[in-house]
């Protein structure tokens, strides 16, 4: 683990059990969080990024289980932790924020009763104090007249309002990892915008450290320090948002940004990654994008490729590199 | 790009009965659309965009005839669609079809892609079984799908493979009009990509005319002719596509477009968001429905609701900073 990091992930395998066999969707994760930085996971449909935010926090839903791997964590390892340990961890130092706010929210109490039930949970304050506390903390998220607020019920509330109750309630112990799994997937882009503005405030003002895990390339560029690309279960370039996007590497992060429609995509067709991700169930030999890669070479689809690294922190799965490796070391 | 009217939407009023009340009393209807008025050219992709709630599921909803209008009309080549039935409106689906979101629940689970296709063939024509069968290969391919996805069911296909089965079934009577519900907001990067492509090239194949409801400006810069901007249930802006990006004129549009993340991290948006979140259509402000969250509401903007004003040739926009050029609707064909 590096000196300054503040979680590290240390090949982490994650898999589900299927009817036809297990279904890997991490295959020997690593990275490195930083305090107060935005580490964006991002990937498409079934690249494991929400498999690896909920098993920061072990919150993998049966049949799947975490079957490898190291997460540390202030020196700990959270996967060798027992479930009580784990459970005062939860929430109170990280804490995690979903997608659907309407469904994560309980529909027959209050907002107000669901925030200051979680302040009294994490033993932070009961009674009046936990009220102002719930009032205080509404207040820091944008939530209009918290006396008012409290007393609606989360169907009353629009869905940015919503994310922000979630959000507040994420901050109610004031942990110090925060992993949004497409937290603002569900909303409108100008509510999106709020939502974001929000983060990155509570990043400059708590020194909130974020995992921020999206299938949005617009977001990671707008919101993330550094990131990592996924593609079926592993990281396939890894590096600060401003070299992944202007110096990208890996064939598949130079797929998916070709791919975005946009501005200067007018009157002509899009690049297109051919194919698609194939069936996690079969085993892979060699790079697990060689199948669709546009540059693939014989020894692609036998010999998994080492990371080469391109200036600090930059690193890339690709076997193109692998004559300078080490460019920069 | 011809300019001929394929379809024109004039003052469309579409309501939703609001539930009764607790002791049975019936509520006032919530208005989604009020005089509503839009044009589609032939041959172009016209792109209307907006947050949830502004009505563009509802507009095409009603021009595909899914929900009844409760006023206004549509007039599909001179024809007014709203009132036909029966044969009429038979023959008036033929020309105009419609492709959903989510491509795979929009399909019958329990249909064959076969059956799924040349549904539309045995309802509309007297096809017998072997030439629907040969013309739904025929759509499959033109859709880039092999000939061996006939015998599959929908669970068994991907995402991008549903929506190509989807627009095969929507191509089958060859329409003119296609209305393509954010065809591609359920489809990763890489698959939105292929579908895109083969959107444009149908559209060059068969003269096809699109309306696309989309969220996404990247995929309404790329793929779109002109652009319509609503917000709660009105017309806030329509122009050529270079003109509204380049020029954008009510300040909705440029916040909504200041709003949208561009895939560059030396382009972060230096931005203030818009507060709040769009009103109630049940309820809404009087004057612009903007104004309560319009960065530069003035006070006519609260007792007036802008009509629309020309910006340029072609491109309109509803907003008071725009001055008092009142144009008349019939000559802008908004």
């Amino acid at each position: 683990m590096s000196d300054a990091a503040l979680l590290s992930v240390r090949d982490l395998h994650v898999s589900f059990a299927t009817p036809r066999g297990d279904l890997p969707a991490v295959r020997g994760i690593s990275f490195d969080v930083r305090r107060g930085q935005v580490f964006g996971i991002v990937g498409e449909s079934g690249c494991g990024k929400t498999a690896t935010g909920r098993a920061l926090l072990r919150l993998i839903p049966p049949p799947g289980r975490i079957t490898s791997g190291q997460i540390l964590y202030h020196g700990e390892d959270l996967l060798s932790l027992p479930e009580t340990s784990m459970r005062a961890l939860r929430g109170r130092r990280i804490a995690m924020v979903f997608q659907d706010p309407a469904a994560a929210l309980n529909p027959v109490f209050t907002i107000g009763r669901q925030l200051t039930g979680v302040i009294h949970q994490h033993g932070i304050a009961s009674g009046e104090a936990a009220r102002q506390r719930a009032f205080a903390l509404m207040e820091e998220l944008g939530l209009p007249a918290p006396e008012h607020m409290a007393e609606r019920y989360p169907h009353q509330l629009s869905g940015g309002m919503q994310q922000r109750v979630m959000l507040a309630m994420a901050l109610a112990a004031d942990p110090e990892i925060i992993v949004a799994d497409e937290a603002t997937t569900a909303l409108d882009v100008t509510i999106q915008a709020q939502i974001v503005e929000l983060l990155l405030r509570l990043k400059r003002e708590r020194g909130l450290t974020i995992i921020f895990i999206t299938h949005d390339l617009g977001l990671v560029a707008e919101i993330c320090d550094s990131v990592a690309v996924l593609y079926m279960g592993r990281i396939v370039e890894e590096g600060g948002t401003d070299s992944i996007f202007h110096d990208t590497k890996h064939p598949y992060t130079q797929g998916l940004l070709a791919a975005m429609p946009g501005e200067g995509t007018w009157g002509r067709p899009l690049s297109v990654v051919k194919g698609s991700v194939p069936d996690a169930t079969l085993a892979i030999s060699g790079c697990s994008f060689a199948p669709r890669c546009p540059a693939a070479m014989p020894v692609c689809r036998s010999i998994d490729p080492a990371p080469v690294h391109f200036g600090p922190g930059h690193t890339a799965w690709c076997h193109l590199y692998g004559a300078e490796k080490d460019r920069h070391g | 790009m011809a300019d001929a009217t394929l379809l024109a939407v004039r003052n469309l009023r579409v309501e939703y009965a609001s539930s009764r009340s607790l002791f049975g009393k019936p509520t006032k209807p919530v208005r989604i659309l009020d005089g509503f008025n839009l044009d589609l050219r032939t041959g172009e992709t016209l792109a209307v965009v907006g947050e949830s709630g502004c009505g563009k599921t509802t507009l095409a909803n009603c021009i595909a005839r899914f929900i009844p209008a409760a006023g206004g009309e549509v007039v599909f080549e001179g024809l007014d669609v709203l009132p036909l039935t029966g044969l009429a409106l038979k023959a008036y689906r033929r020309n105009m079809q419609m492709v959903f979101q989510n491509p795979v629940s929009s399909l019958n689970p329990r249909l064959r892609v076969s059956a799924i296709v040349s549904e539309p063939l045995e309802t509309h024509t007297s096809l017998d079984s072997s030439a629907r069968q040969a013309r739904a290969l025929e759509l499959l391919a033109e859709t880039g799908l092999e000939a061996s996805f006939i015998d599959r069911y929908p669970h068994e296909l991907s995402g991008g493979q549903a929506q190509r089965v989807a627009l095969a079934r929507a191509l089958a009577l060859n329409p003119r009009l296609l209305l393509l519900d954010e065809p591609t907001s359920a489809l990763d990067v890489s698959v939105q990509a292929q579908i895109l492509n083969l959107l444009q090239r149908l559209q060059a194949d068969h003269r096809l005319t699109y309306m696309v409801i989309s969220h996404s400006l990247g995929l309404v810069q790329h793929i779109s002719d002109r652009i319509a901007v609503l917000y709660l249930g009105e017309l806030v802006e329509l122009g050529p596509r270079g003109s509204v990006f380049a020029t954008p004129a009510h300040p909705y549009t440029r916040a909504l477009f200041a709003a949208t993340p561009v895939p560059d991290p030396r382009r972060r948006r230096n931005y203030v968001a818009l507060e709040g979140a769009v009103p109630s259509a049940a309820n809404p402000p009087p004057g612009c429905r903007f104004q309560t969250r319009c960065p530069h509401a003035m006070e006519r903007c609260r007792i007036e609701n802008p009509a629309l004003r020309r910006v340029s040739a072609d491109h309109v926009a509803a907003c008071h900073l725009l001055g008092d050029t009142h144009i008349d609707d019939k000559e802008i064909k908004p």
